[in-house]
């Protein structure tokens, strides 16, 4: 209960930021995903396909809080984190590159998917939304160890994934 | 059958893909980020939240109206002070024994008989205002107080029939004075104006110093036509008059400090 409450809270914080933030920086493009990240995050710190549940959760709660049709981000940010699950397997353990380049790796998978949804349901600006899903996916790799930090610090999603202190330590 | 647990997970994703799919009308036509306070008010749960930021955007609205009204008294502050300043600038000019001062008046209501034009102040005997008291606007002679009332007054326009004061007009080699008085029609007229070459249209005319309550100097109007019809050597000028008739709401009159 206490994950799907934190699932909200950080969505619900990442919308509030993207009005705040960007507007005020003038720079939306820099802004991190801050709900891709913690999908991203729910896929590192995950034992198996069970706990990524979290990861669905996170994007429903980006749905409600979105102009897309409901299942968009829930479809995407499950395939976001199943793909960080499976990346985790083959990238070396805890290290602040690594946190960006595996957290890039799986933003660029889901820039992908993005246009794919993007081809099949809005049919149009699809090469300016791909370029922006790029450049959000290098701007919060950059951000994703800060960020994964301050999650295992806040202990919000520790109970649902295991108890792990570090997505890349096991 | 008895799926494996990613066999399980990647049905729900399939399911959420197929969602996303089917609900594509949905679709706004442009890219959208996540977007709380505008988007929100389509989904019911979210309703309540969105209308909680709505009210701080209606607030944040009024607060905006209020500044705007603000600015606005702040702008007509301003150029009430700027036309106190070119007055105070004026008076300093005029050659006049004591010290003009000026009552601020809003024309309350302008005489609706066809023959005269005369108007109604705010200014009053209360004020220090009494009848003779030239009312201008500006540097313009708009007319002369005819009647005072405790806090409202009567109001000569310079056009009205019955208007009479001396006036100086000056040309390009001295003074020639006259008696203007009001045609009725927006104009007037200046009579007992000796012959003088010098005299031409576009020329101005003030008022004369030999007047008790009006201060030499405040502008009437400039030299319309020029005409002598009798031949008596007597001129028969029209003048149009400087303040702009009808025009006006906010007034001075002039007072004897």
């Amino acid at each position: 209960m206490r994950a799907v409450a934190g699932a909200v809270l950080v969505v619900f914080l990442d919308a509030s930021l993207r009005l705040i933030g960007p507007a005020a920086l003038g720079v939306p493009a820099l802004f991190p995903d801050l709900s891709m990240l913690a999908a991203l995050y729910v896929g590192f710190r995950a034992r198996d396909e069970r706990e990524l549940g979290l990861a669905l959760v996170l994007g429903a709660a980006a749905d409600c809080f979105s102009a897309r049709p409901f299942g968009h981000f829930a479809f995407l940010y499950g395939a976001g984190a199943y793909l960080a699950l499976r990346v985790r397997r083959y990238v070396p353990p805890d290290a602040l590159v690594t946190h960006m380049v595996a957290s890039f790796v799986c933003g660029l998978a889901m820039a992908f998917l993005a246009l794919l949804l993007a081809i099949v349901t809005v049919r149009s600006y699809l090469g300016a939304g791909f370029v922006r899903a790029l450049v959000t996916a290098a701007t919060s790799a950059v951000y994703a160890p800060f960020v994964f930090g301050l999650f295992d610090r806040s202990r919000l999603f520790r109970k649902a994934l295991g108890g792990r202190p570090y997505a890349f330590a096991s | 059958m008895r799926l494996r647990k990613i066999d399980r997970y990647l049905l729900v994703l399939a399911l959420f893909f197929l969602l996303a799919v089917l609900r594509r009308d949905d679709m706004p036509g442009e890219e959208v980020l996540p977007d709380l306070f505008r988007v929100a008010v389509h989904r019911p749960v979210l309703a309540p939240i969105a209308q909680a930021a709505n009210g701080e955007v209606l607030e944040q609205t009024a607060l905006r109206s209020e500044l705007e009204a603000a600015r606005r008294e702040i702008r007509v502050l301003k150029e009430q002070v700027q036309r106190r300043d070119e007055l105070a600038r004026f008076f300093r000019e005029l050659k006049w024994e004591g010290r003009p001062e000026a009552l601020p008046g809003w024309v309350i209501s302008v005489d609706s008989d066809a023959f005269t034009r005369k108007f109604h102040l705010s200014v009053g005997s209360a004020e220090g205002a009494k009848a003779g008291q030239p009312v201008v606007e500006g540097k313009a002679l708009l007319g002369l107080l005819v009647a005072v009332e405790p806090n409202t007054s009567i109001a000569r326009r310079v056009d009205d029939p019955g208007f009479r004061l001396e006036v100086e007009i000056e040309t390009a080699k001295g003074v020639e004075r006259g008696v203007a008085s009001g045609n009725g029609d927006g104009g007037l007229d200046v009579e007992l104006v000796r012959k003088a070459d010098a005299l031409k249209e576009g020329d101005p005319v003030f008022t004369s110093r030999y007047h008790g309550d009006v201060p030499p100097g405040l502008l009437v109007g400039w030299v319309e036509s020029v005409e002598d019809l009798d031949r008596d050597d007597i001129l028969e000028v029209t003048v149009q008059p400087a303040a702009a008739l009808g025009r006006w709401a906010q007034v001075e009159v002039l007072r004897r400090r």
